[in-house]
């Protein structure tokens, strides 16, 4: 299961949870690239990943004090506010698509106009490419799944514990997020040959 | 041998390395003996490779360290416009609706002013204390938050402010909300609840919204001035934040800071009166969220003018009070990198002088006599006094596991602070003689604890 081993992480969400204004700014700093990258990875866009990691840190000291240690693991909570964002952010860009009536099937991957982002830079390798395009169109429940599995690297166990779901749940969500990839990525599985 | 049939949630877990291993057992014994199966491991392992490979990328990403674009923030509060409309709208057909059905006229809800008395409903039979009264309080009165229903979510109104007291009633439930703060003269408590400013009497028995039609920063304690007549706190109003300043007995609001006139995008913070009660110091920062925005100590009157920049060092640092004569003004900053410490200036922000080197809570107290004062270590968790003439430092307890924000009494007698255990399920507030002797908790809880101060 998660936990926090880490003393000094611990000290700063007590005090944090006080009220202590330089304790909050020393928590964000410590998580801004796991609640960044969390984001990513579940939006698969860096604008509205942005987006969602200010929403985390503008709303993290008002937040910080819903967290109770006795309930789990400071990261296991953070990881939940991270996930809750992304959920805002992603129906918020759903709905403005609907608003403006772009109702043509986007992935939401990158959509932004203009000069590429760093993620559309980093991701040239096609292969890649096509995996990100495929998550983007997982349910966001299968990718949140995908996500704490396959990149955070979280036990079955663990990853139940920040969704706040039976573990049975995250197995059957991870075995359809694998059959809906396996189907949306066919033809890469087609061509390769089964030993 | 014949295939059996394996559930693909057990091949799944199986790759995944998520069973026990006589399920693994059965599985490898399985798999040597089935192509079938073997292939079906392969192709889930395939598949795993390649999501690992393709998020790895996310590594190399730069952080951002800026807010949204304004452009892009322009742009959400067009999308939360048009949303916010049409959510109008259909409340409004809905209202139309329900009151043609029922033909009845809803009352107007009053809005809070400050001269709205609130009766506080009597506290319910079933209501028991989320925390533990270990030993009554030596002297005075001390108030603290925790929280009333931990199963619940939301803000600051599952938190329950308490009064503990020294008398036969050794606590009192007071009002439900955050952030407070007992005035000096020991007879209000300022709070923050639903983006309100809050006063309640010490007896609980009325509270009263002083905080008009702004939103209150929920972040930010409120300041009470020496003589109990003001409380300086943070408050979005007309699209702007500022410090503000409320009588109490008047109702007065006064605006202190004119953000906008400082600095696009500048914003004041955590307010703390000067004893005479006639300057304020606070933090004063451009985007104060942004991870590499540094953070000054300024210093304003009590009217707002004479805006002033105490320090200006590319760190964070905030003010955390002002000495009992007020000729210095005790400050934090991370000026040394990651760890934070105590320093000291004179008032116009010369003679700066280290108080603490290691790492600090950013709280700190002075004794009434205003020779040392007394803070937490981070680092090891217990509470030191430092004498700011001898520049000494000594801690006066040990073996606590962590404690943080220590505060002196009024008289001098003792310091309270609060502590936690190492899993944070636990927390106390603790009582000591500045020599260390009687170390005491008083309050014990499992249900989280905001301990403040004035």
């Amino acid at each position: 299961m998660l936990t926090d081993n880490d003393s000094q992480a611990m000290h700063l969400v007590q005090v944090a949870q006080d009220g202590d204004y330089a304790a909050i700014i020393k928590l964000y700093q410590r998580y801004n690239l796991l609640v960044f990258r969390t984001a990513v990875l579940l939006l698969g866009d860096h604008a509205h990943a942005e987006e969602a990691a200010q929403d985390v840190f503008e709303q993290f000291a008002q937040r910080v004090r819903t967290y109770q240690p006795a309930r789990g693991a400071f990261t296991a909570w953070l990881y939940q506010v991270t996930i809750n964002m992304c959920r805002g952010v992603y129906r918020r860009t759903r709905l403005r698509a609907w608003l403006s009536l772009d109702r043509v099937l986007r992935s939401g991957f990158d959509i932004s106009d203009g000069a590429p982002s760093p993620l559309q830079q980093l991701l040239r390798d096609e292969a890649h490419r096509q995996v990100w395009e495929a998550i983007q169109r997982l349910p966001f429940k299968l990718r949140a799944v995908v996500v704490l599995r396959y990149y955070h690297n979280f036990s079955y166990a663990e990853t139940a514990q920040v969704l706040r779901c039976p573990i049975g749940a995250v197995r059957s969500r991870l075995l359809a997020a694998h059959d809906r990839l396996r189907n949306d990525l066919d033809e890469v599985y087609n061509v390769l040959p089964t030993d | 041998m014949s295939y059996q049939r394996i559930d693909d949630d057990i091949v799944l877990a199986y790759v995944d390395n998520q069973l026990d291993a006589v399920q693994r057992a059965e599985i490898n014994a399985q798999l040597a003996a089935i192509p079938e199966l073997h292939a079906e491991v392969a192709t889930v392992q395939r598949l795993q490779c390649r999501l690992r490979a393709a998020f790895e990328v996310v590594d190399y990403l730069p952080v951002p360290h800026r807010r949204p674009t304004r452009t892009a923030r322009r742009d959400r509060t067009r999308r939360l416009w048009l949303a916010g409309m049409i959510g109008v709208v259909v409340s409004m057909l809905i209202v139309a609706t329900f009151i043609t059905a029922q033909s009845i006229t809803t009352p107007m809800l009053a809005t809070q002013s400050f001269s709205t008395l609130v009766p506080l409903p009597p506290p319910s039979a079933k209501q028991t204390r989320p925390f533990t009264v270990t030993k009554p309080l030596p002297t005075g009165q001390l108030v603290f938050a925790t929280l009333r229903d931990p199963a619940a979510d939301g803000g600051c109104g599952r938190f329950g402010i308490y009064l503990l007291t020294s008398n036969t009633t050794p606590t009192r439930h007071l009002a439900n909300g955050c952030n407070p703060v007992l005035s000096p003269n020991n007879q209000l408590v300022a709070y923050v609840r639903a983006g309100q400013l809050w006063v309640v009497d010490t007896a609980g028995d009325e509270e009263r919204s002083v905080s008009d039609d702004g939103i209150v920063d929920g972040r930010i304690f409120p300041a009470w001035s020496a003589d109990s007549r003001w409380i300086a706190f943070k408050m979005g109003r007309g699209g702007q934040t500022d410090i503000y300043r409320v009588n109490i007995d008047s109702g007065q609001l006064v605006r202190l800071t004119n953000s906008a006139a400082v600095a696009e995008d500048w914003t004041a913070f955590t307010p703390v009166w000067s004893p005479d009660g006639r300057q304020l110091a606070m933090i004063g920062s451009t985007n104060p969220w942004e991870p590499e925005e540094n953070w000054d100590v300024y210093v304003m009157q009590g009217d707002g003018s004479e805006l002033t920049r105490l320090t200006e060092h590319p760190a964070r640092e905030g003010p955390i009070a002002w000495s009992p004569d007020g000729t210095r003004l005790l400050f934090w900053s991370d000026r040394d990198g990651e760890s934070t410490n105590v320093y000291l200036m004179q008032t116009d922000g010369s003679q700066m002088m280290q108080v603490t080197h290691g790492v600090y809570d950013s709280r700190a107290s002075w004794s009434p006599d205003g020779t040392q004062i007394t803070l937490a270590s981070i680092e090891d968790g217990q509470i030191y006094i430092a004498n700011i003439e001898r520049h000494t430092i000594k801690p006066i307890t040990t073996g606590l596991p962590h404690s943080y924000n220590p505060i002196w009494s009024d008289d001098g007698q003792y310091i309270f602070f609060g502590a936690f255990a190492d899993n944070g399920h636990l927390a106390w507030i603790y009582r000591v003689r500045p020599d260390g002797q009687q170390l005491a908790p008083l309050i014990t809880t499992t249900n989280g604890l905001q301990w403040t101060q004035r």
